[in-house]
């Protein structure tokens, strides 16, 4: 525990020195920030809260709570999976380890592994109050396998991410890096889209439970579906115990070689040379350009990048579907993908500063105003969700589904969402800065991009040329708030 | 020229630098040395714009740090003791972005870049990942980064780091060529003989205080010693400190 507190404080220590601005806060900062327990009991207590916000919708009949109960039990599998995923390339970077290279240490990637798990362990915290739904209308033994499940997720979940970053997390280089980048980052983000689709699987299962119960108990002993089997602790305990053993095998092997992995030091896969000469962009563009270079050529990195269009490439593919939408059905579906796009596309901002926690002072070496860096990292948010938004509206509207005038919001909804995102990472920070992320920044932006989301579709659903005048007010403040 | 009057750096409770004094005139090489710790890496980070001083007042060919930090940084090239680079781009991609930065038109910067690469030898790198390349190596892309702008003044923070003997002398021979340019160069290094060889003023710096200043010569007829490396330790403490250490080492091994 006591190297593990050391690592985790040095993680915050490390954030705060990259960033020499703050550099004088860091005392105080560590006081309250790099405490590991009180940082871990306040996410807990976070999580809980989210789980008794959806406690009540936990209700119906004895089985229709059990397949609710089993939708829920996904979220720590994908927390999990997405913080390993997008975390551990940024953990490698900072030598966390090197000082425990030369020490006689076995199984040293367990710290790195626990640190990462540190980010989605209180998420466990979420499925509480489920658990008791579950105690209360089942038994106290179902109740406590729920939360075993729970944990077998978040430990699958886990061990994808680290199986993610040993197969991909290296820079890769030579011939077509960047299109086997692009790859490796769409099959990661097809492993999300499967849990989203199943997640529609078993909303169906939930209007049909009666009926299906029966054929699906045949699959209860595959995750998710296993939570299923929480009535019956007899046969779920050691289906769990299965699950944890092998678990525990394939977690073992894999941390073993990701020691050898953070030994090595920072890997890079390929030796080709890449193509060679100078071309000199606008500096907004060329933060642009090299963000984008180090995500083609990071797959963590751009996964966290294309992360925020799974759920709305979802909803198009939902609307695509349904050929019988008609008129109003067709708009009221293009203001709900939009609205979703632009609530997640702020999903990246927290990959976008880790880029840069490495080189930072080179940042701030150079002659670089707040406002450029800001807008700069404005359109790299932007740029995947916009560009998404304009296709999928443009297929729609090919389709019949939606109207072509709609492109802008398209454009615009993301970038007052990213922008409302940037505002509050760099709230109270000067010139360059490297922001403090964490859950309550996090929370901020989902709740305050719900409200600008809300507001935009409300007006939407009114009047179309209101709600476009109202997105380009908000995106024009943004952008003068930024700047300033 | 770089003009540093009173300058105080705090972090929180620690005071890192106490109101130093010094100045680096147009066309000379002014060499801070000091153990580490000292304050060294600090003042330069000031300099060059990158951290704010709490008190005190930089100026660089006139302009202020505090109040025009940006300025500063269009007219200075610093070097940090560690590179700081992106390592998932190629050396050229990485000179492409700083250029683009700091504005440098095209032409310009191909023909620089061609010229530092060649003379670093780090020509047949230039299509590499900078993450595949050595610290030496990487230490050369940082340098000629450095260097794009054409920059009036030079804040170099332990540069001949990591650098092969040939292009640490190619390093020397361009800052000489440089000093002959008028421009000002402040430098550090622990390599005493190279500060020796190469700076015509030395600023000994020592747990945030300037403790002596002068040329080398001025500095070993003050202390009387022979060789810089023993100025270094009479005036930091370290001459009696380290004769201590070595008998204790001697009678534990």
């Amino acid at each position: 525990m006591k190297v593990l507190e050391v690592l985790y404080r040095e993680v915050v220590y490390r954030r705060m020195k990259d960033n020499p601005r703050s550099a004088g806060k860091i005392s105080l900062g560590l006081g309250s920030s790099g405490d590991l327990k009180k940082t871990l009991l306040f996410q807990t207590a976070m999580y809980a809260v989210f789980g008794l916000m959806l406690f009540p919708s936990l209700k119906g009949e004895r089985d229709a709570v059990l397949v609710m109960a089993s939708t829920y039990a996904i979220l720590p599998f994908i927390l999990a999976f997405y913080a390993t995923v997008t975390n551990s390339s940024y953990i490698a970077s900072l030598d966390l380890f090197k000082p425990l290279l030369p020490l006689p240490i076995r199984l040293g990637g367990r710290y790195m592994s626990v640190l990462l798990l540190l980010e989605s362990l209180p998420a466990m915290a979420f499925m509480l109050p489920g658990a008791v739904r579950i105690g209360m209308a089942v038994s106290v033994a179902s109740g406590l396998l729920v939360l075993l499940w729970s944990a077998v997720g978040l430990m699958l979940g886990h061990v994808f991410g680290l199986l993610v970053y040993y197969a991909f997390g290296k820079t890769s280089s030579g011939r077509f890096a960047d299109l086997k980048s692009l790859a490796k980052a769409l099959g990661v983000i097809l492993i999300f889209g499967l849990f989203y689709g199943f997640r529609y699987f078993q909303d169906y299962v939930l209007h049909n439970y009666a009926s299906i119960r029966e054929s699906l108990g045949g699959y209860e002993f595959i995750y998710p579906l296993s939570v299923l089997s929480v009535d019956r602790p007899s046969f779920s305990a050691p289906l769990a115990g299965i699950y944890l053993v092998i678990l525990g095998v394939a977690y073992y092997v894999l941390i073993s070689r990701l020691w050898v992995r953070i030994s090595e030091g920072s890997y890079t896969s390929g030796r080709n040379r890449r193509a060679c000469g100078l071309r000199v962009y606008p500096p907004e563009l060329a933060l642009m350009v090299k963000d984008f270079k180090t995500a083609l050529r990071n797959t963590p990195v751009l996964t966290g990048l294309l992360v925020p269009i799974v759920i709305p490439i979802i909803n198009v593919a939902g609307i695509f579907s349904n050929p019988d939408i008609g008129a109003f059905g067709g708009r009221l579906a293009t203001i709900t993908f939009v609205a979703a796009l632009g609530w997640v596309s702020a999903v990246s901002v927290e990959t976008l500063t880790k880029i840069e926690v490495k080189s930072f002072e080179l940042l701030l070496s150079l002659p670089l105003e707040r406002g450029r860096f800001l807008r700069s990292k404005l359109l790299t948010m932007a740029a995947i969700p916009s560009a998404v938004g304009v296709l999928a509206l443009l297929g729609l509207s090919l389709k019949g589904f939606s109207s072509p005038i709609y492109l802008p919001m398209a454009v615009l909804v993301p970038l007052a969402t990213c922008g409302t995102a940037l505002q509050v990472y760099y709230h109270g920070t000067e010139g360059l800065a490297l922001p403090q992320g964490g859950i309550l920044k996090s929370l901020a932006v989902l709740i305050l991009n719900a409200v600008v989301v809300g507001i935009i579709a409300g007006s939407w659903y009114l009047s179309y040329p209101i709600a476009l005048l109202l997105t380009v007010a908000i995106d024009a403040l943004l952008l003068w708030s930024l700047n300033r | 020229m770089i003009i540093v009057e009173d300058l105080v750096k705090s972090f929180g409770p620690t005071t890192a630098v106490r109101e130093i004094s010094f100045s680096v005139n147009d066309g000379e090489i002014y060499g801070l040395l000091g153990p580490n710790g000292s304050g060294k890496s600090t003042t330069m980070k000031i300099v060059a714009g990158i951290i704010p001083p709490t008190s005190g007042k930089v100026t660089v060919n006139g302009i202020d740090v505090s109040a025009n930090p940006l300025k500063v940084k269009e007219i200075a090239g610093y070097i940090p003791e560690t590179p700081a680079l992106y390592e998932s781009l190629t050396p050229m991609e990485f000179f492409s972005f700083i250029g683009s930065i700091r504005r440098v038109p095209k032409k310009e910067l191909e023909e620089r870049v061609e010229k530092l690469s060649r003379a670093f030898g780090i020509d047949s790198f230039l299509g590499e990942l900078i993450g595949t390349l050595s610290f030496g190596t990487k230490q050369k892309v940082s340098i000629i980064s450095s260097l794009l702008h054409d920059p009036e003044v030079l804040v170099l923070d332990e540069a001949v780091n990591g650098l092969d003997p040939k292009s640490a002398r190619i390093l020397k021979e361009l800052l000489i060529d440089f000093k002959k340019q008028g421009r000002s160069i402040l430098f550090s290094t622990h390599v005493l003989e190279v500060a020796e060889a190469l700076c015509d003023r030395i600023g000994i710096i020592y747990r945030g205080e300037i403790v002596a200043e002068g040329t080398p010569k001025e500095l070993k007829e003050f202390t009387k010693e022979e060789s810089l490396e023993e100025v270094f330790l009479k005036l930091t403490e370290g001459k009696g400190e380290v004769e201590g250490i070595v008998k204790a080492l001697r009678e534990a091994f």
